[in-house]
């Protein structure tokens, strides 16, 4: 499964770090075969925050929202 | 994992943006060095020893400083490794 | 009593490295000799300057900041983390992602997890960037933090926190000061403080 830029998606449980374990967040692009790098919104994280946090992850710690 | 810290709450302030040293003492560095060597000899892998870090004992883990920790994923591993 | 009542706190750090790295260089797997490189190459070759020089190019050279924000690392094999073509052992394998500063996008850099930091090419991570406090409130707080740093920046400027938890590593690129048009690219890279590639911080001004 591949992802596409701008596409929205929910990390499993699976994924690290903590804060962002089952949260939606939206492809931000592909860093290489098995990593993305994905923009979470802070109010998304943490139900506060006007910022936007980008975290790399494994495909297979990412799943279509 | 103890060393998932990231949006943890209960912090205070950043310790002073002027503490810009990387290292705050000559065993500092010299661990630094070791384990870049030790890596570089292949010894272990740099993720290996991340891991390492990560799996400190975790009563221990937050009042140990960086390079504390260092040292002891390094004796860890080295003791797994039947160096030491 | 173990007798060392008054010896300085660093003292039995300094022991148990010394006893460790004794015991692995008697064990053939390390020596003295190849430690004091490494730590010689980081001290000397590796730090912020480097950081600052690739900034200034970017600054005044605009394919150059082109190609860094969209192949550094492709850059950094041509140009060495010195821009003058010195490479170090570590260099091919950096993942360095250039991210740009702008009139509203403000970037900060972080490693949550363990203080991941782009050590080949600025040396190794300052202090507070190892700190508990910074790796926990970047993420959550950033403005806040930054306006601890001294950096309060207005409420129509956003934020975006990077945080390395993969193989990537971040460089920020800052706007260029106003009123360095008459500035040297040597001179540019001395406004660029530490801080400020990673986002903790802006360029000095011009005196």
């Amino acid at each position: 499964m591949t992802f596409d830029a701008g596409e929205s998606v929910r990390t499993r449980l699976s994924a690290r770090p903590g804060y962002a374990r089952g949260r939606a967040g939206t492809i931000h692009m592909r860093r290489s075969a098995e990593i993305y790098s994905v923009r979470f919104r802070a109010s998304d994280l943490w139900g506060e925050g006007d910022h936007d946090v980008f975290l790399e992850l494994r495909e297979t710690d990412l799943e279509r929202a | 994992m103890i060393n998932d810290i990231g949006g943890m709450e209960g912090f205070g302030s950043i310790l002073s943006i002027e503490d810009s040293e990387p290292f705050h003492a000559a065993w500092e560095a010299r661990v630094f060095g070791i384990v870049r060597a030790l890596i570089y000899n292949r010894v272990f892998t740099a993720d290996e020893f991340k891991h390492a870090v990560d799996r400190m004992d975790p009563a221990s883990y937050l009042g140990a400083s960086y390079y504390e920790r260092w040292t002891d994923a390094l004796e860890r591993l080295c003791v797994e490794k039947e160096l030491l | 009593m173990s007798g060392h009542e008054h010896e300085h706190p660093t003292a039995p750090m300094n022991r148990r490295v010394g006893i460790l790295e004794r015991a692995l260089v008697s064990r053939g797997v390390i020596s003295g000799e190849q430690v004091d490189g490494i730590l010689e190459l980081f001290g000397r070759e590796m730090g912020a300057r480097n950081g600052a020089r690739y900034v200034a190019r970017a600054w005044v050279d605009s394919e150059f900041r082109q190609l860094l924000l969209t192949e550094a690392p492709a850059v950094l094999r041509e140009f060495g983390h010195d821009l003058r073509g010195t490479s170090n052992p570590e260099l091919a394998r950096l993942r360095l992602v250039v991210v740009e500063n702008t009139a509203v996008t403000h970037n900060l850099v972080v490693c949550t997890l363990c203080s991941c930091y782009p050590v080949p090419l600025l040396g190794p991570p300052p202090g507070w960037y190892r700190s508990n406090e910074y790796r926990a409130r970047a993420v959550r707080e950033p403005r806040a933090v930054l306006a601890e740093f001294g950096l309060p920046l207005d409420d129509s400027v956003r934020i975006q926190v990077w945080d390395s938890t993969a193989d990537s590593r971040y460089l920020v690129l800052p706007m260029r000061p106003a009123g360095t048009d008459h500035l040297t690219e040597d001179q540019l890279s001395e406004l660029v403080t530490p801080q400020s590639l990673v986002g903790a911080g802006i360029p000095l001004c011009p005196q």
